[in-house]
């Protein structure tokens, strides 16, 4: 794949509103320039799937997206047969006399074949990028059934034979590590993990999506996220969670962050009850923030039998 | 970069062959080609690509990405230009082999040196009174640093065990015995069965052209049993570590029994054992995991640690979470709790293996176990094969019993 083709890009996913960082954009021009599929991990809502429908707009070319789910087989991923064709094909046939082998190898022709997903994928003139939406969600079966199109870019149809990618797709799986992918899987994908960005970035990532959101209520959200991030929640709200939440507040026309907006919208970053108690528990640690006083990071004290207060080892 | 292509290319290589041999990466051959193309078409011009390049190539999970940083450190980074081959081969050097050219001799001893005196010659040149005194004084830091490494939440840690060899065979199958008596209903997935709930279109369709068209022979599916995955969390206190062989066998034998099958050892700290036990052979010593092993115990800091570092990728309704500890803990009894209670809720039935368990007169009266018995589903001991076997078969009882109702 010609990497000058899509010019710079850092530069154009900046353009269409996604802040990508220098090692992502490596690895993404990796991805493209050695034809390998790339896994990216990450906690969720930190812009992997919106990463992949990004780059199919910078390569001006299709995104064909594979949803996984637990359960989901080469029916739905693959492809399938069209069976009521095929037994009305049957029935018209039945008093030709032709042999039986003939006969099947006509139903399981490419007339009768419906495309799914991964064959679709890799039966395009043009290269789309092909995103394996939350491969942890998908069995462990089903992982090693895309082995074969990841390594060699083919897919083996018993009744058919191999089918060999027109064109590579440009291969995307994302995972929010809800179980451990397989060595094999991951040994024929580049790795990029995705974490939650840093406060600068965040409010770099709030002002490219919001343009019109007020400076200090970007840097407050993100101070907050930050502190939220820290917090022992089920769960931890992500980058998608911030946007939203901005996007509210500006709907709302709010410039500043203060207690009672936040009661009234932490919906939009907390999606679990014992998550805002917990966060209620602990008004007097983030009321400065609200005050867009930045906070200090205290030592925990813990006991020791006696022996003496202890510093917890900080990893 | 200063260097030439070729030098780097030779790095590069050397470099991916420590991270294979040191760290257990699967960095091949294939992986070390695809880096070099990268480089290649990418360019080495700036270092942070170079980092980024083989990061991407190199790592294939966060905590690959950890020991990557730190490696890539020390060897490109570092000042010496033959950094890599020389730490290559001090590490690869046999014992008693020279460790590198420049290795430092062996600290001679001095004719003066005080660790001489102990030598009786039969001078009948005793220690001195001071020499006494201080190696009384010594007696009792040590007894105390013992006393401190046993009940502390601080002590220093001790050397890592090793996965006991002997009665490897009888553990595996009682692991296995353990697997089977664990039954948490059905998956979603369709697979074929003399007896599914589901036609199954495709076969039928293909048996059907056996007849003239008409499906004489009907094939089904059905969902197969899911597979429950088991994790494993290892108190490496000190108090603990005269049943680690044991534990660590156990744990051994369930990632050679499962693939979702993930170990973890805690005593000040977490540290997840999944991948070293699968690069560790039975016999054989663990590498040093830090504060993990042979410190006191702060249970409950390190099962909040686990469930907000790894709750997430391993907890489920599928997962049975088996906490092998003696509950003598040193932290916080109320973050144990919530540790405990959140564990339970994302898992499908906890375990809770107390080496005194079966012991006369035990009962749950540890600060830790107080704190956890409200969550757990089975407390049992063990120290052997014919425990797992024992715990397994009283999975199995409950198993039944949740279905009979």
């Amino acid at each position: 794949m010609n990497l000058t083709e899509f010019g710079d890009l850092p530069e154009r996913f900046a353009e269409r509103g996604y802040v990508v960082g220098d090692d992502f954009a490596t690895a993404l021009e990796l991805m493209l320039a050695l034809e390998k599929p790339l896994l990216l991990e990450g906690p969720a809502g930190v812009g992997k799937t919106e990463s992949a429908k990004i780059l199919a707009d910078v390569m001006h070319t299709r995104l064909i997206r594979l949803q996984c789910y637990e359960g989901l087989d080469a029916a739905s991923a693959l492809y399938e047969w069209n069976y009521p064709k095929q037994l009305l094909r049957i029935r018209i046939t039945e008093n030709d006399g032709g042999d039986t082998l003939a006969r099947e190898a006509e139903i399981f022709s490419e007339a009768f074949l419906l495309k799914r997903p991964l064959l679709e994928a890799i039966t395009q003139e043009r290269a789309p990028v092909l995103l394996i939406d939350e491969i942890d969600r998908a069995d462990e079966a089903f992982e090693a059934f895309l082995l074969e199109l990841l390594g060699e870019f083919q897919v083996s149809i018993p009744e058919l034979g191999t089918v060999k990618a027109k064109t590579r797709p440009a291969v995307i799986l994302t995972s929010n590590r809800s179980r451990e992918l397989s060595d094999a899987l991951r040994r024929r994908c580049l790795y990029h993990w995705i974490a939650y960005p840093e406060r600068e970035r965040e409010v770099e990532i709030l002002r490219a999506r919001l343009p019109e959101i007020d400076e200090r209520l970007a840097e407050q959200i993100a101070r907050f996220m930050e502190f939220l991030r820290a917090q022992p929640f089920e769960k931890v709200p992500g980058v998608a969670e911030s946007l939203d939440w901005a996007l509210a507040l500006v709907r709302l026309h709010k410039s500043a962050l203060d207690e009672r907006t936040l009661e009234l919208t932490h919906g939009c970053i907390l999606k679990v009850q014992r998550d805002w108690e917990l966060l209620q528990a602990q008004r007097l640690r983030y009321a400065p923030l609200l005050a867009g006083v930045e906070l200090r990071e205290q030592a925990p004290v813990e006991p020791d039998y006696g022996i003496g207060k202890v510093r917890a080892r900080r990893g | 970069m200063a260097e030439s292509v070729a030098e780097l290319s030779h790095r590069v290589l050397d470099f991916f062959a420590l991270l294979r041999e040191e760290h257990a990466f699967s960095t091949g051959q294939r992986e070390a080609h695809d880096a070099l193309r990268a480089l290649d078409l990418l360019g080495v011009a700036e270092r942070a690509r170079v980092r980024a390049i083989l990061r991407a190539v190199a790592c294939s999970s966060p905590e690959q990405i950890e020991i990557f940083e730190d490696a890539y450190d020390e060897v490109f980074l570092a000042a010496d230009e033959g950094a890599i081959q020389s730490m290559y081969a001090a590490r690869h050097t046999r014992p008693g082999q020279e460790s590198s050219p420049g290795a430092e001799a062996p600290v001679e001893e001095r004719p003066g040196d005080p660790r001489d005196e102990d030598s009786d010659d039969g001078s009948g040149a005793g220690p001195t009174r001071e020499r006494r005194l201080a190696e009384e004084q010594n007696e009792v830091l040590e007894s105390w640093m013992a006393l401190r490494a046993r009940y502390s939440a601080a002590a220093a840690p001790a050397e890592p065990p090793t996965i006991a060899a002997a009665g490897l065979d009888s553990m595996e199958t009682a692991v296995r015995k353990l697997l089977r008596s664990v039954h948490l209903g059905r998956s979603r997935r369709w697979t074929p069965q003399p007896h599914g709930v589901r036609f199954d279109v495709r076969r039928t369709l293909r048996a059907s052209l056996q007849t003239g068209g008409d499906p004489v022979e009907l094939h089904r599916l059905g969902p197969p049993r899911r597979a429950p995955r088991i994790v494993v969390l290892v108190d490496g206190s000190r108090s603990m570590s005269e049943h680690a062989d044991t534990l660590l066998q156990f744990a051994y034998a369930l990632g050679r029994a499962t693939r979702r099958a993930h170990a973890y050892v805690f005593s000040t700290e977490l540290h997840d054992l999944t991948r070293i036990l699968q690069a560790t052979r039975p016999g054989c010593e663990l590498p040093n995991l830090g504060e993990s092993w042979g410190g006191g115990t702060r249970i409950g800091a390190s099962l909040a640690n686990f469930v907000r570092e790894h709750g997430a990728r391993v907890l489920d309704d599928q997962t049975l979470v088996i906490i092998a500890s003696d509950g003598l803990d040193a932290g916080d009894g109320q973050q144990l709790e919530r540790a405990m209670r959140e564990i339970r809720r994302r898992s499908a039935a906890v375990v809770w293996l107390n080496p005194h368990a079966n012991s006369r007169g035990f009962t749950p009266s540890a600060a830790g176990m107080r704190s956890a018995v409200p969550f757990v589903d089975v407390l049992d001991a063990v120290h052997d094969a014919r425990d797992v076997e024992r715990v397994a078969e009283r999975l199995a009882k409950g198993a039944r019993r949740t279905q009979a109702r």
